[in-house]
């Protein structure tokens, strides 16, 4: 009642940040007591932190009923089952780590320190919530996670979040970064990037399919240009196709670039998938599904590698990490 | 089920500006209400003050009233002490004149005033004595006069004389009997 009041007076105001590397998004949703919902979206760069400050105050302002979550990105963060076969004790230090438990299924934890950093990093305009990855893994695939053996990945821009799930019941959780700060693999990636390059730069490698016929039934009648007329609409087309051709070698970089990426990633879950297998730590079962929570747009081929390689009936379905993290602060306030 | 690690902070419908404006609004409705509380206790002390007022103007006329009465009865009473003084002077003049009537061979042993009357009891030597020198005076005073005589063992007499004054109308009643 008081609640309703309240509404109406102001609407609910859910500010949602999700830090990544080099850029930061900021999901923003106003609920109006009529029920309307007005979403907002900007991406900052990861180091102006007084921009996504300013433009998180100007909404703050609105409403006294403000929430701000941040997602958890400290490298500290993980999950586990109650406990371990052969193992009575967690396998983290419950004095320097804050956790979530639900109960006799799984735990998800992270560093207090890092908590505290995180905190810190926005005491200008303060937090409410924090939320695990694994948390909105948990959440987004509530319905399947319930049924049997599965593989749940959640596939950030930097990172990604691997759990294995069974009637609800965690047995194996890892949180891996695709664009970790300084590890040997990440400048692996980075090194095969700049090759890329370097050699598309020397070689204008263009598909013949996509060359312009027309273009080149123009080069054709190259001998027909009597006038300056003739030659500035020929030396323009020519720029045109130039900049055709640059958008090409773009979109093949990111192409390739898309292409290593999912690579590695695909590496960082059959390895994983392998420590799940091989390690006695963990009660291993069979897997034969993967769903994966899609948030940054992953092309086919993890999909492919992921059937091919290691056999796996794969689920992609596409997540909208700010509007998850939102409901789930909606969950929370109330 | 909680999610979150952290607790959010406490939300308030009162934020700084509308805390600042209902403190405002508080404030100027708590002087109108205590405004309005000191006018309502003057009115009511005027209204206890103008009833004690109208119940002392009550009073004092009520006394002015009382006191109009008293001054009226003691102007009667003082009227009336005046002519009982008066009375009382005539009286005393009378009496004075009476013992002055009264021979030095003749002693008066009561004397009763009456209200247009005189009673005389006493004891002279003789008769002659007596109305020579008393039942004249007193004939000449009074309008009727009657004289009784009793001896005494010492060979006095004893007497009683009744004097009355008669109004004029009784008077000349009176002389119309005596005529016929």
């Amino acid at each position: 009642m008081f609640k309703s009041f309240e509404n109406l007076l102001y609407p609910y105001v859910y500010i949602n940040i999700i830090e990544n590397l080099q850029e930061t998004v900021v999901y923003i949703e106003e609920l109006y007591f009529s029920g309307s919902v007005d979403n907002y979206e900007e991406v900052f760069n990861t180091t102006k932190k007084e921009d996504i400050y300013e433009y998180i105050q100007s909404f703050a302002k609105k409403s006294p009923f403000y929430y701000i979550s941040l997602l958890d990105n400290s490298p500290s963060y993980g999950a586990s089952s109650i406990s371990f076969k052969g193992e009575g004790n967690l396998y983290y230090d419950s004095k320097h780590f804050e956790n979530i438990c639900i109960p006799d299924k799984w735990i998800y934890f992270t560093s207090k320190s890092d908590l505290l950093e995180l905190k810190n990093s926005y005491s200008k305009v303060g937090l409410d919530f924090i939320f695990s990855p694994f948390a909105i893994l948990a959440n987004f695939f509530n319905d399947k996670i319930k049924k049997n053996i599965a593989m749940y990945i959640l596939i950030n821009k930097d990172d990604l979040n691997i759990s294995i799930f069974e009637n609800s019941k965690l047995f194996f959780a890892s949180h891996l970064y695709t664009n970790n700060k300084g590890t040997d693999a990440d400048n692996e990636l980075i090194d095969i990037d700049d090759n890329k390059e370097l050699e598309l730069d020397d070689t204008i490698d263009v598909d013949l399919d996509d060359i312009n016929i027309e273009l080149m039934d123009e080069f054709a009648d190259i001998e027909d240009l009597d006038t300056f007329d003739d030659m500035d609409e020929f030396s323009q087309d020519i720029e045109e196709e130039n900049l055709d051709t640059k958008e090409l070698q773009k979109d093949i970089l990111e192409g390739q670039s898309n292409f290593s990426v999912d690579y590695y990633r695909f590496s960082l879950i059959q390895n994983a998938v392998n420590d799940f297998y091989k390690n006695n730590k963990f009660d291993s079962k069979f897997i034969e599904m993967v769903y994966i929570a899609d948030t940054v747009g992953i092309t086919n081929d993890l999909k492919k590698f992921l059937e091919e390689e290691m056999f796996l009936n794969v689920y992609v379905r596409k997540m909208d990490l700010g509007s998850e993290l939102c409901e789930l602060s909606k969950v929370e306030s109330k | 089920m909680r999610y979150s690690y952290i607790k959010p902070r406490k939300k308030s419908i009162f934020t700084s500006e509308i805390k600042l404006v209902v403190a405002f609004f508080a404030m100027s409705i708590f002087m109108l209400i205590s405004t309005y509380i000191f006018i309502l206790i003057k009115n009511s002390q005027f209204e206890q003050d103008k009833i004690n007022i109208l119940n002392a103007k009550y009073n004092i006329e009520k006394n002015i009233e009382s006191m109009k009465a008293k001054i009226t009865y003691i102007e009667k009473q003082n009227s009336l002490s005046q002519k009982i003084f008066t009375k009382n002077s005539v009286l005393k003049d009378s009496i004075k004149n009476l013992f002055d009537l009264v021979p030095q061979r003749i002693t008066l042993s009561k004397a009763k005033l009456l209200e247009n009357g005189l009673v005389l009891y006493g004891i002279t030597p003789n008769k002659d004595i007596y109305n020579f020198m008393l039942h004249a005076p007193l004939r000449s005073i009074f309008h009727r006069t009657y004289s009784s005589f009793y001896p005494t063992t010492d060979g006095w007499l004893r007497f009683v004389s009744t004097n009355y004054m008669d109004n004029e109308i009784d008077k000349i009643v009176q002389e119309e009997r005596d005529d016929e």
